[in-house]
């Protein structure tokens, strides 16, 4: 009992450190900048570290000034675009590493593991090229359509896949079933732990992504929330409140898609030990 | 060694430089500009974009060519240069682009960008002599490359220059006439202003290669050896990093972890000098307006000096044209010479707080001076002293990372020599690598 205690005041004063910067966070970009001068300190039980009166404004001003509401709408519709992708190719390419046979199988999956060792740098001027020659400079298709295969979604469900037993699927295939059927039928409604994973997991690289989008993106038409995140920060000062109110803005879809997906995220975590 | 006669054949080069000049010239001349658009990325952001935006308006609705510059937010200087590098593998790069030097450099391993000497020399559309003598020449010599043939790849908008900021009633109270002149002098106001009961201290250590760079030349030196490459184990260097090891350890001075950390400890009185660009003035106005103090008098001075005149570290992006059509050149070109006007100038220099690039600049600007003192006091001293730039040498970012490694060693109580003597062979190594 008392272990299970200490446990406890150790995980709440772990977990109690993990949201100080969030707090952090929050508190600065409640602040008048004066405040983010004077009234400084990391200590979340300190008067100094809150604001003393609420500068709710600091959101409106970055809202309106700064085009946070356009650059939202392109986030939004760059990940879910992107996340559709990426389901679709992810669900296939998962099953057929998983259940199928084909000669070459092992060999091509380590190869596709491999592509995670390889920085997004290194890949750049590669990747733009492929992306000029087909026209898609400046348009949604450059910031979706190659993030719409991901090998370390592909392995995640891959893993899972393989848990399910063949039997199933022989039956349904002895009822008829094509191999899309059975993907649509059994798989998939077997599998939404991990399609919740790879769905947020995707959500968030695609809402954190900002070099590629302003190396693609050349005018303002499809710029992601990163992007007007990096517009905040200046060149010899700092206008804290706005910056932090800014993150403010960025972090809360994110927040909202963790809280709805979070079951089956903890559920694949339990599960398969999952690390990013 | 006597002078070699030079005979006829001497005025051979003149002959085909003059007619270079010439043919370019008709060359310009005979170029149809209506219609040209030309695209312009910058890193500006907020007050200055706007700022920004509205001129390029003005020049497109007025200037007599039919010129349309696009200007685009293109993300930071590193950003932008990035999107440069695969811009110019893809072919797929504006026309004008924001550019630190060591930044061009690289854009013109792949000669990417266009020699600005014939538009600046064209008679008609250059740059006069009369104009030319009203710009800061060492403003203008940083865009010359001898890596390159001695190239101008790039034309100056604004600069910066990097000084110390002095809390002026503190320095009073401690009995002291003004700001140090002298290394010395700046070790004892710093001594003199550390208090450990009090919080206070001497000077928020800089570790930024600009701040290092302004103190090497400060003591004369420089970090450019004359053969190419860099040298790092001068007496200049050398002197500076071991005073402000002893600086450092006798406590009166003290790194900052936060970014800006230094504005928010001079904005609440709890450090005397710290070392930055002028162009961050407005944003020490607003701290110190805003700091736990209350307002006080603060004021900006050159870095002290061992040499005669202060010697000034300027530094600035400048705007290179990137390769293109004889047109679109052309057009980013007279786009650049328009926003260098003094009227221009002016209304960016109330804008960024940057420095013009001309002097004549001041004669509109005699209100903004009167309102914004430290300004007018760094401006005024751009008269007074000597200015050096940076190298403008192809990978000196990487030294820059490399240096302020160094220095934050040797505050940490690395062997001086030892520690200059590797980062000068390591910095020359990424010099040959990146040539």
């Amino acid at each position: 009992m008392i272990k299970k205690g200490t446990r406890y005041v150790f995980l709440a004063l772990a977990a109690f450190v993990a949201v100080v910067p969030f707090l952090y966070l929050a508190s600065n970009a409640l602040k008048t900048s004066g405040e983010t001068v004077t009234r400084v300190s990391p200590n979340p039980f300190s008067p100094e570290f809150w604001p003393q009166v609420p500068q709710w404004s600091n959101f409106a001003t970055v809202w309106g000034a700064d085009q946070f509401g356009a650059y939202l709408l392109h986030s939004v519709i760059i990940s879910l675009v992107t996340l559709a992708g990426v389901l679709v190719s992810s669900v296939l390419a998962a099953y057929a590493f998983a259940k199928l046979k084909f000669p070459g199988k092992e060999g091509l999956f380590a190869l596709l593991l491999a592509t995670l060792m390889v920085p997004e740098t290194v890949t750049l001027i590669p990747d733009f090229l492929i992306v000029k020659a087909l026209g898609w400079i400046n348009r949604l298709e450059a910031v979706t359509v190659p993030f719409m295969a991901g090998a370390f979604s592909i392995f995640l469900l891959r893993q899972f896949f393989r848990q399910i037993p063949r039997d199933l699927l022989d039956m349904a295939k002895i009822d008829g079933c094509s191999h899309l059927g059975v993907v649509r039928r059994i798989v998939v409604p077997l599998s939404w732990a991990p399609l919740a994973t790879v769905a947020f997991l995707d959500v968030t690289n695609s809402w954190n992504a900002l070099q590629w989008p302003l190396v693609v993106l050349q005018t303002s038409d499809w710029r992601p929330l990163s992007v007007g995140l990096a517009r905040l920060i200046s060149e010899t000062g700092s206008d804290v409140p706005l910056r932090m109110a800014g993150a403010v803005l960025a972090i809360v879809p994110i927040f909202l898609a963790y809280l709805a997906a979070q079951k089956h995220i903890t559920e694949s975590i339990t599960a398969y030990g999952l690390k990013q | 060694m006597k002078p070699r006669p030079r005979g006829k054949l001497g005025l051979v080069p003149i002959l085909l430089l003059a007619f270079a000049t010439a043919a370019g010239a008709q060359a310009f001349d005979k170029l149809d500009l209506k219609g040209t658009t030309v695209t312009y990325w910058y890193q500006h952001n907020r007050a200055r974009e706007t700022a920004l935006q509205a001129m390029i308006t003005r020049f497109n609705t007025t200037n007599a060519w039919g010129i349309t510059v696009k200007g685009e937010y293109a993300g930071g200087y590193a950003d932008i240069a990035n999107k440069m590098i695969a811009g110019i593998a893809g072919g797929s790069t504006p026309d004008l682009v924001v550019a630190y030097q060591n930044n061009a450099a690289t854009y013109q391993l792949s000669g990417a960008l266009v020699d600005l000497t014939p538009y600046v020399n064209d008679p008609k559309f250059g740059v006069s002599a009369a104009e030319r003598r009203d710009y800061f020449e060492g403003f203008l010599a940083q865009d010359l490359y001898p890596q390159f043939g001695g190239a101008r790849l790039g034309w100056p908008p604004n600069r910066s220059v990097e000084v110390v900021y002095y809390n002026a009633d503190w320095l009073k109270a401690l009995g002291a006439a003004g700001p140090p002149k002298t290394w010395d002098e700046f070790y004892a106001d710093c001594k003199a202003a550390t208090d450990a009961a009090k919080g206070t201290y001497g000077y928020a250590v800089s570790l930024d290669a600009s701040s290092v760079f302004a103190q090497v030349i400060s003591r004369g030196g420089d970090i450019a050896a004359s053969q190419g490459g860099y040298t790092f184990t001068t007496k200049p260097m050398t002197d500076s990093m071991s005073f402000m090891q002893k600086l450092f350890k006798d406590g009166y001075a003290r790194k900052i972890g936060e970014q800006y950390g230094d504005q928010t400890d001079f904005a609440n009185g709890k450090v005397l000098f710290t070392m930055s660009s002028t162009s961050g003035m407005p944003f020490y106005d607003d701290a110190v307006q805003k700091g736990a103090k209350g307002a006080f008098k603060w004021g900006v001075a050159a870095l002290p000096h061992t040499t005669p005149e202060p010697v000034q570290n300027v530094y600035g992006a400048s705007v290179s044209v990137v390769k293109s059509t004889p047109e679109k050149q052309l057009a980013s070109w007279l786009f650049l010479r328009w926003m260098s006007e003094p009227a221009q100038q002016a209304e960016w220099v109330r804008v960024s707080n940057y420095f013009p690039v001309r002097k004549s600049t001041a004669d509109a600007l005699g209100d903004y001076l009167a309102k914004n003192p430290h300004f007018a006091e760094a401006f005024a001293q751009l008269s007074s002293g000597t200015q050096k730039s940076e190298p403008s040498f192809t990978g000196y970012d990487l030294v820059r990372d490399a240096e302020s490694a160094a220095f934050n060693q040797i505050l940490d109580g690395a062997a001086v020599g030892p520690t200059l003597a590797a980062l000068d062979v390591k910095a020359n190594r990424l010099y040959r690598q990146n040539r």
